[in-house]
């Protein structure tokens, strides 16, 4: 246990020492070299975080309910009696002491997270110092990549909310840093600024669930401890199996402090149901979708491409952005007690992955097309986490870890076509530049094909058990409705306790649901379903298109490319290749149910030792792990028909791709029913002969009403189209769904109105007011100084007077 | 009260003073030379502040005109360290052929302030005043001999025995009411007064025009509206080192005589007395620092400066003088201190900068000075926000205990009228501190934020040293002021202790003499 | 002798006034310094009178001891050591200035 302690310390106590260092020394000291000290502490972490994965899945394969393990380093608030509660009835509650130890957990999903993020981030630093090299800031973007692992490794190791939700902003300030790292580039601190707003508005969410959670559960530890603090699982048991007291029990403190996440509570079930899990849920999730750019709030993503192409890999793709993933998935019991928030998390996520599969069909920009991709896969994170049944908990989960790894691949690939670009990223200015950079092209290409959920490489496991997880739902909530209405007595929610019980062993998770619950779900698990379907078709388009304008066709070099225009260096290329390794490998890996059913989901074993995965309502849910054939073969033909397409279109002449394009745009309907070409058409040779031979028989009228009425009609039926010119698909694609403009014109546009006459009131007549006031001592001043007339005589009389002026007040006044 | 060797004894300090003063007179005619003098001046500070600090021991014997309470030995040391200050100014700056005598002249000046910190004599009082005042002419006398000196010295001068003159006759009309020229202690003024009605007609009814008077002659010594006329004219006319002299010196030994003998030996008037401090207290701050807000001449602001900053100190005397033990003296003497270091690091930071040819009198020749004298631009900087009152410097705390004691006056007296009273005055003192403010900031400005002007500016070692450690000490009472305010408080305290002896024992007479008569 | 019989310590303290009023009069009338000085002189008598009317036996029916009578003693020497800085000042003022009218002081002004 005690090594666990070391480790779980160590793991972000060595990126914080080395930002530090390289904050205080970066400047002055190291300038060049400032890579080193963050390298090798993120490498030191990341056989931490390895040592601590082993030691984890050791403890945890002798317990049967999840191990974990609490570290409590200090205490950092400690405010008794809170707040008094007229209610305490909720013995939860009943503590009322506010008392917050800044603690460290080790458990089988931290340890997972911590290993993805430390090794993810020692490649990307690696490769930042290749790519970052010679830029004036060097030193200030290692000391923030220090900074960021250590807030992100806090982030997914700290037992307790407070802290949380503390480097919950940390990681958002790091973000913040680093995306308008180029802070002279106006584009850059805008799309700072924009990450950060549009955080807040997440962060809002986040807050007030906490306050409810707290007020809910009287604790905001995911762990449970006693009153004083301390961790100790025996102690706690023991002390949780005494009897309490009477004197204790009328001090209405509780014995043991259950934490949310805590054992204890998993295991009896004991959370708040109906709308107050309701709200919490939706209010973390709010959170989620703001860190892990969801619907929508998904706006900021994109542009905090602004940043270095290291940190849109690292930041932007891998870690961060999975933060809100993370954290649905630590609170899967509290959204195991709210089916319609469950519901929610898995709308939000389809159709956030929709609509980005959506627009990135048409973005230029290759970092933003794999930013939509990004926000996209996180919509299949979220829709797998909705599903709320380990299977889904556990597909969402390997979607994170195994998309990390080909997703950092990607932007670090981006990144590598950009060194040698000279920074141009618009995919129009560049192309085939397979020749030119062939490990780049090798490497992006097996991500690609990993995203694009090509047969036996990682995205095809992780994303296809997503589906799987799914259709399963879909299958047990039908089949559950088939049940009820099969025996509609047993069906309806049982009032008497016992049958209740009973109708819990028999309907297991489903217990508590009416059957039209059941109905409705079940048709939108359905939808979900084919949506991701469809989606998956979009991610692997969207991908090849990119990847073939890219590394195909005739060879383009923009002029800012200079002498830049090769292969990048050493420093670069070995994280591609080690992560497109990964990238192919890792899924087949870690589950290898496809070899055979012998085999297991080894990620989804260790997943499990988590306790609030491996206990309570979401292991009721538990069901085996299994390979679906059928959804492989879907998807697998989906992956590769569509890869087919992309070949078909982008490869050689793009005739076709053009032709679409304009189709979708109406391009042509709008020209056919140009009012302006309707016009032209008398001028054709036989319109005209007709006109004028219709004249001259005395019906030119006739022809002259027959052109107008067709010109009348042109304009009625070009009226739509026209619109539609503005709205076409491909318009919408392009513009994002003009999500910002949307966003600009209802909510930046009248706050900025509001603060411009804010700003007018104040400028015009506050500080009028203000300024007219600081004028009053001045004018007195002017008056008072003229008194002092430089007469020796005047100032004798002006003291004397002073003092018969006091004389005749006192005086006066004494009456 | 009569006067023997143990009076003498504990006059030491300031006779070694007056003996090595007139040593110097002496010596300096056959040996010239101003370091000479000058360290000879400040290990005569030395062997004097020694002296003090050893008499601490017998503090408890009382003796003659003098008071022996802790009220005097702030003042004492205060004084000697600021001669010893003054000294490597003046030694630095006063014209070779008179550094001895400007030096000795400023030594029986110090000495007058050492004295009027432990009178308990009107007598004893008003000579030590006079020994603040006359040095003090003959100095302004030998800075210059231009035509702004000879004007700035007749305006002091005559303005100046004016004041005494008024102030004497406050002082006949206290001895003629009391019958006696001690202040505190047995069958002194402060126990005859105690009980003596002012409106029962008679010879009480003359108290309030004493007080008037008095008011009148030490208010021209802090500088307070409308007895500061001079203060603009005589600064400004005066040299930098003798307007910091001027600014500093007379206002010390201003207030612990108003301290003395209005706030302690006046019982009868307390009601009236807090009423025109208080009224002259606003009016003060007001005018001073209305009027600085116009000023270009750097010594004329900072004489305005000065004036307003009697009227803060003038705050924390209606303080004392509306509540016993109300920390009112405390924060009085804290602030005059604080103060003094203040004003003291300006000025010097000014001589500091004067040459043979040229002294520094306009803010504008300041304009740049950040870039070609960083650390006498950083010592004027922290003495103006120390003025102004920006923490965490020491000016801060000043303001700070002046308007909590007039806050704590304003909730905890009984009286309505008391309450808005003191209201009205720490309302007032913070609109101040914002006017004051400005042209603080505004110096701190110029040298900030405005070109170099090619400057030759002198190197006066002695001022420059001055400076600097007025500008660590003003830092350093910001951030650790809780050892002055002890010293202060322990002085309010041991003031207020011979009062309430005093009263204690005439309690006990009046109890033994009833029971003897029958 | 009725009359000196009921001559008081007030009516000297009224003596005492009209000298300090007739001084501060001069000093605020007088162009010339050495007028003004003179009238520094009148205040400080009226200002001695008083200690010598508070302070004697004559007068009171309680001696108060001769505390007031050295008061007055020492106001004299003080004033003459006034009188001696005066000098000196004025001298310096005309050395400047051309004349000694103390209203020829002005450029201190504002």
């Amino acid at each position: 246990m005690d090594s666990i302690d070391t480790l779980l310390v160590l793991i972000p106590g060595l990126p914080l020492a080395a930002a530090i260092t390289v904050g205080l020394l970066g400047a002055r000291v190291l300038k060049e070299r400032s890579h080193y000290p963050v390298i090798i502490a993120l490498f030191g972490s990341f056989i931490c975080s390895l040592l601590l994965l082993g030691e984890v899945r050791k403890e945890g394969e002798s317990v049967d309910d999840g191990f974990e393990h609490v570290v409590t380093l200090w205490n950092w608030a400690d405010v008794s009696n809170a707040y008094e509660l007229t209610d305490t009835a909720a013995a939860d509650v009943g503590s009322h002491d506010f008392h917050i130890d800044v603690t460290l957990r080790a458990d089988a999903l931290t340890a997972i997270m911590l290993s993805m993020v430390t090794f993810i981030s020692s490649l990307v630093a690696i490769f930042a110092a290749g790519y970052m090299h010679g830029d004036r800031g060097y030193w200030r973007f290692f000391a923030y990549i220090g900074l960021f692992v250590f807030s992100m490794t806090m982030l997914v190791s700290v037992s307790n909310f407070i802290l949380l939700f503390v480097f919950w902003e940390a990681v958002g300030v790091c973000s913040y840093l680093l995306i308008g790292f180029w802070y002279e580039k106006p584009e850059a601190a805008a799309a700072g600024k924009k990450a950060f707003l549009v955080n807040r508005v997440g962060d809002f969410g986040f807050a007030l669930a906490l306050f409810l959670i707290w007020t809910n559960y009287g604790t905001l530890n995911f762990h449970d401890t006693l009153p004083n603090g301390s961790t100790d699982p025996n102690l706690i048991a023991q002390v949780a199996a005494t009897p309490p007291s009477e004197e204790a029990a009328e001090h209405a403190k509780p014995a043991v402090i259950r934490g949310v996440l805590g054992r204890l509570r998993i295991a009896t079930n004991d959370y708040k149901h109906g709308n107050i899990a309701l709200a919490i849920c939706l209010l973390l999730l709010l959170g989620a979708c703001g860190k892990s750019a969801q619907f929508p709030l998904h706006v900021w993503l994109p542009d905090a491409m602004e940043g270095p192409t290291p940190v849109s890999a690292l930041i932007h793709a891998a870690t961060m952005v999975t933060a809100g993933v993370y954290m649905v998935t630590r609170c899967t019991p509290l959204f195991m007690a709210s089916p319609e928030a469950q519901l929610t998390v898995a709308c939000v996520g389809g159709f956030t992955a929709l609509l980005a599969g959506l627009i990135a069909l048409t973005q230029y920009d290759l970092k933003r097309v794999l930013a939509y991709s990004t926000v996209s896969q996180l919509g299949y994170m979220f829709l797998a986490l909705g599903t709320g049944t380990v299977v889904g908990i556990t597909a969402g989960m390997f979607h994170l870890f195994t998309h990390a790894f080909f997703k950092a691949l990607l932007f670090l690939g981006a990144g590598s076509v950009m060194h040698a670009m000279g920074d141009v990223i618009d995919m129009r200015r560049f192309g085939g530049l397979r020749k030119l950079m062939p490990t780049t092209h090798a490497t992006f290409m097996i991500g690609c094909l990993a995203l694009a959920g090509f047969p036996l490489l990682s995205g095809f496991f992780s994303k296809d058990s997503i589906v799987a997880a799914v259709e399963e739902r879909v299958h047990a909530l039908e089949h559950e409705h088939e049940r009820r209405a099969a025996h509609p007595v047993n069906g309806a929610v049982a009032n008497d306790a016992q049958d209740r019980s009973a109708e819990v062993e028999h309907a297991g998770v489903f217990a508590l649901w009416t059957p039209d619950q059941l109905d409705t779900f079940a048709r939108v698990y359905k939808w979900l379903f084919y949506s991701a379907m469809f989606t998956a078709l979009l991610t692997t388009f969207y991908t090849f298109r990119a990847f073939y304008l890219t590394f195909y066709g005739e060879e383009v070099i923009p002029h800012e490319a200079g002498h830049h225009a090769h292969e990048s260096p050493r420093m670069m290329t070995v994280p591609l290749v080690v992560l497109a390794v990964c990238a192919a490998v890792v899924g087949g890996a870690l589950d290898q149910t496809w070899i055979g059913p012998a085999r297991t989901h080894q990620f989804g074993e260790l997943l499990l030792q988590t306790p609030s995965l491996a206990n309570g309502p979401a292991a009721a849910a538990h069901d085996a792990f299994k390979f679906h054939g059928k959804i492989a073969g879907i998807s697998g033909a989906i992956a590769l028909g569509a890869i087919l397409l992309a070949t078909y279109l982008y490869l050689g002449h793009r005739r076709e791709i053009e032709l679409i394009r304009s189709l979708m745009d109406f391009e042509g309907f709008s020209r056919w029913l140009d009012v302006d070409s309707v016009s032209r058409w008398q001028k054709a040779r036989w319109i005209a002969a007709i006109h004028r031979g219709a004249t001259a028989i005395g019906l030119g009228w006739l022809t002259a009403l027959l052109g107008n009425i067709v010109l009348m009609i042109a304009i009625v039926l070009s009226t739509p189209f026209l619109l539609g010119h503005f709205v076409s698909p491909y318009k919408l694609s392009l513009r994002k769904f003009f999500i910002d403009e949307l966003y600009n014109f209802v909510i930046v546009l009248p706050l900025r109105v509001f603060a411009a006459t804010c700003y007018l009131v104040d400028r015009w007549i506050v500080d009028g007011l203000v300024n007219l006031l600081g004028k009053l001592p001045l004018l007195f001043g002017n008056l008072m100084r003229s008194l002092q007339m430089g007469l020796v005589q005047f100032y004798a009389l002006a003291m004397v007077l002073g003092v018969v002026v006091l004389l005749v007040a006192k005086a006066v006044l004494a009456g | 009260m009569y006067v023997d060797l143990d009076t003498i004894k504990l006059l030491w300090p300031e006779l070694v003073l007056v003996l090595l003063a007139t040593w110097i007179y002496i010596g300096g005619t056959i040996q010239q030379g101003r370091w000479w003098w000058g360290l000879f001046a400040l290990a005569a500070y030395g062997v004097s502040g020694h002296a003090v600090a050893v008499g601490i021991v017998e503090a408890n014997t009382v003796s003659g005109p003098l008071t022996p309470d802790s009220l005097g030995y702030v003042v004492r040391f205060t004084a000697i360290v600021l001669g010893a200050l003054f000294t490597l100014v003046l030694t630095a700056s006063a014209r070779k052929e008179l550094a001895s005598e400007t030096i000795a002249t400023l030594m029986l000046l110090i000495c007058g302030v050492m004295l009027v910190g432990r009178a308990n004599d009107l007598v004893f009082l008003f000579v030590s005043l006079e020994l603040v005042s006359i040095p003090t002419y003959v100095l302004l006398y030998l800075g210059r001999r231009d035509r702004a000196t000879s004007e700035a010295t007749v305006k002091y001068f005559f303005l100046s025995v004016l004041s005494s003159a008024v102030l004497l006759y406050g002082l006949t009309m206290l001895y003629g009411v009391a019958g006696t020229t001690t202040l505190v202690g047995p069958g002194s003024i402060q126990s005859e007064l105690q009980s003596l009605s002012v409106d029962a007609g008679g010879l009480g009814s003359l108290t309030p025009v004493a007080l008037v008077l008095i008011i009148a002659g030490l208010g021209f010594k802090m500088a307070a509206v409308p007895f500061h006329f001079y203060a603009p004219d005589v600064y400004q006319g005066a040299t930098n080192a003798n307007a910091g002299l001027l600014a500093v010196v007379p206002k010390v030994a201003g207030v612990i005589a108003l301290i003395r003998v209005a706030v302690i030996a006046m019982p009868n008037v307390a009601e009236f007395a807090w009423h025109v401090t208080l009224v002259l207290a606003l009016v003060t701050m007001t005018i001073g620092n209305v009027c600085a807000l116009w000023q270009q001449n750097l010594r004329r602001l900072m004489a305005y400066s000065s004036i307003a900053h009697a009227g803060y100190m003038l705050i924390g005397v209606a303080v004392a003088m509306a509540m016993e033990a109300s920390g009112g003296i405390s924060g009085t003497l804290f602030y005059l201190l604080v103060y003094a270091f203040g004003s003291l690091g300006m000025f010097a930071a000014l001589a500091s900068l004067g040459s043979d040819e040229q002294e520094v009198s306009r803010l504008e020749q300041l304009s740049g000075l950040a870039r070609s004298r960083p650390f006498v631009a950083g010592a004027i900087a922290v003495c103006m926000f120390s003025l102004a009152g920006i923490p965490p410097l020491a000016g801060f705390w000043g303001k700070f205990t002046l308007f909590t004691g007039a806050v704590r006056v304003a909730t905890d007296s009984g009286g309505q009228a008391t309450s808005v009273w003191f209201a009205v005055l720490a309302v007032g003192g913070a609109i101040n501190a914002a006017i004051a403010a400005v042209y603080y900031l505004r110096v701190v400005a110029v040298m900030y934020f405005q070109p170099s002007r090619e400057a030759n500016f002198g190197t006066n070692v002695g001022a420059r040293v001055v400076m600097l450690f007025a500008a660590v000490l003003v830092v350093a009472l910001g951030i650790f002021p809780r050892s002055i305010f002890n010293a202060t408080e322990h002085a309010e305290s041991s003031a207020l202790r011979e009062k309430v002896a005093a009263q204690t024992i005439q309690r006990l007479e009046a109890i033994a003499t009833s029971q003897q008569v029958p | 002798m009725i009359a000196l019989v009921s001559v008081s310590v007030s009516h000297y303290l009224v003596v005492g006034a009209i000298l300090f009023v007739t001084g501060v009069i001069c000093m605020a009338t007088k162009r010339n310094s050495l007028g003004v000085l003179m009238g520094v002189e009148l205040v400080l008598n009226g200002a001695n009178l008083n200690f010598i009317a508070f302070g004697s036996s004559y007068l009171r029916a309680n001696s108060l001891g001769l505390d007031g009578q050295l008061m007055s003693l020492f106001v004299i020497v003080l004033a003459a050591a006034e009188a001696a800085v005066a000098l000196a000042i004025a001298l310096n003022f005309y050395n400047n200035h051309s004349t000694i009218d103390v209203d020829q002081a002005s450029d201190l002004k504002g």
